[in-house]
């Protein structure tokens, strides 16, 4: 195979404008907006409970670095419920040309602001990366109140790609984060974070920091005691995370890291008790994937038994 | 060779015929400002979310990070508690709630930000804490007795925390204060 920047340049429109379905964005959708929708519902408490923090432990991340002081806390609530009707909306694809960027910018600051206050959710980068993305397509040509109402031009949309590029971007960019992660290992710590070592030591002080810090005992302590886990626990972690880039292939290598990157954050919540909640409940993994087929055996399986 | 195509041909190919006077002319420059918008966000989100582990100042923020969890070196760090002690001298660490948090992580940063801030602020913070606790003696037994807060700055062996118990390799009190009517 040569490659020349004559051959690179179709085949990089063939791969992110490959004829995808209208259905297949419109689920992912549905899944990413009504999970983060719902991420807003139960967690508003933590969401809002930032209206009441200390002005002097507010120190601006992200969007809200523009911010000197805090906002008024009825701002705060403000925007909180704009999220969610906007994620309602955006959710069941009413009006998403508007409810899509109104939903994912709201959820932007909402997420930014609670990261404002002395620690940074590393949960919610990649929710929030993903529904920013969402919005920037076509995602509501399809399963949605605005297709119902009026149905748009989909076969032509479909040939030429409108709904590959989206899904396309959301891969990109998950790989991107769990690629970063694996560069910050080096960058901090260098190669010999492979040797299991360092992992050892971060599990135990986790441990050891929410008993000393007044919260229940993990498995970390258990585990901390057995060195000779760490070694491949460490090289497999740094497999997947600069492996990541690698899903974007071919389906078949996608099963295989999604399936990895999943247990790892399973193991970080049963060992660590940090619940990486998207990725774990497996919709970061959704758009490497053709979901819509789903639906659709369903649909079969029920006229068939009907 | 300037041929007309389809706008499936044109969905797999790279190289685009622009005729502005015809359907298909009109067709192609929708199709064509639909990429560069799809290149622009696609290609601009990915170099985005690249940056921050770019980045030479590596600063972490949010919704763009570089990921620094689990990567930094350890080692043996301090660690910043607050603590109920009673009578007999025996203590009790105070959880997240009465520091002022929900998460233990966050509970951690609001210690650690009034230890590091200055006598003033440790002593303020400490008061704030100690009249969540006063609340809390009337009502829950597990806080009964507690007659004054510590903040303390203390260091672990996180392996040996673990392999051989929590004895700390060093221990200083940063502030104290009282739990009575008067911390209100």
């Amino acid at each position: 195979m040569t490659w020349s920047l004559r051959s690179v340049g179709p085949s990089l429109n063939g791969w992110l404008f490959a004829p995808s379905p209208a259905e297949r964005l419109a689920l992912v959708r549905l899944l990413i907006c009504g999970f983060a929708t719902g991420y807003l519902l139960f967690g508003s408490q933590a969401l809002l409970n930032v209206a009441s923090f200390s002005a002097k432990d507010f120190d601006g991340v992200g969007p809200v670095s523009i911010l000197n002081e805090p906002l008024p806390g009825e701002w705060v609530v403000a925007i909180f419920v704009l999220a969610c009707v906007s994620g309602a909306f955006a959710t069941l694809g009413v009006k998403y040309l508007v409810t899509g960027p109104v939903f994912a910018l709201t959820l932007l600051w909402a997420t930014s602001y609670r990261s404002s206050f002395g620690m940074i959710f590393h949960t919610e980068n990649l929710l929030v990366l993903h529904v920013l993305i969402l919005a920037s397509g076509r995602a509501a040509d399809a399963w949605s109140f605005d297709s119902w109402r009026r149905p748009p031009p989909t076969e032509e949309r479909q040939a030429q790609g409108q709904y590959s590029w989206p899904l396309r971007a959301l891969c990109i960019v998950t790989t991107i984060v769990y690629l970063l992660a694996g560069v910050a290992k080096l960058r901090f710590t260098g190669w010999h974070w492979g040797g299991g070592e360092e992992l050892r030591i971060h599990i135990a002080f986790d441990g050891l920091r929410k008993v000393e810090l007044g919260s229940s005992p993990n498995l970390a302590a258990n585990i901390v005691r057995h060195s000779w886990i760490f070694p491949p626990l460490a090289f497999l972690t740094l497999a997947f995370e600069f492996g990541a880039p690698l899903a974007l292939l071919n389906r078949r290598v996608a099963v295989i890291w999604s399936l990895g990157a999943w247990g790892f954050h399973v193991g970080v919540l049963k060992v660590m008790s940090i619940l990486f909640i998207y990725p774990i409940s497996g919709l970061a993994f959704a758009p490497f994937f053709p979901i819509e087929k789903v639906v659709y055996w369903a649909r079969d399986r029920k006229a068939k038994s009907a | 060779m300037n041929r007309r195509r389809t706008p499936r041909e044109v969905a797999g190919q790279s190289r685009l015929v622009l005729d502005s006077g015809s359907f298909l002319g009109e067709t192609l420059d929708v199709i064509l400002a639909a990429r560069a918008w799809a290149y622009s966000v696609t290609v601009g989100v990915a170099l985005v979310a690249l940056w921050p582990g770019l980045d030479p100042t590596f600063e972490d923020s949010f919704p763009l990070s570089n990921y620094p969890m689990f990567a930094r070196p350890r080692g043996k760090p301090f660690l910043y508690q607050m603590v109920g002690v009673r009578a007999d001298d025996s203590q009790l660490v105070l959880g997240p709630k009465l520091i002022g948090a929900r998460e233990v992580l966050q509970a951690k940063v609001l210690i650690q930000r009034a230890a590091t801030s200055g006598k003033k602020a440790r002593e303020a913070f400490c008061q704030e804490v100690a009249t969540r606790v006063l609340r809390l003696t009337k009502s829950s037994p597990r806080y009964q007795g507690i007659e004054r807060v510590e903040m303390l700055q203390v260091q672990f062996d996180p392996i040996e925390y673990f392999e051989k118990g929590p004895i700390p390799l060093s221990r200083k009190r940063l502030a104290q204060c009282a739990v009575t009517e008067a911390a209100r």
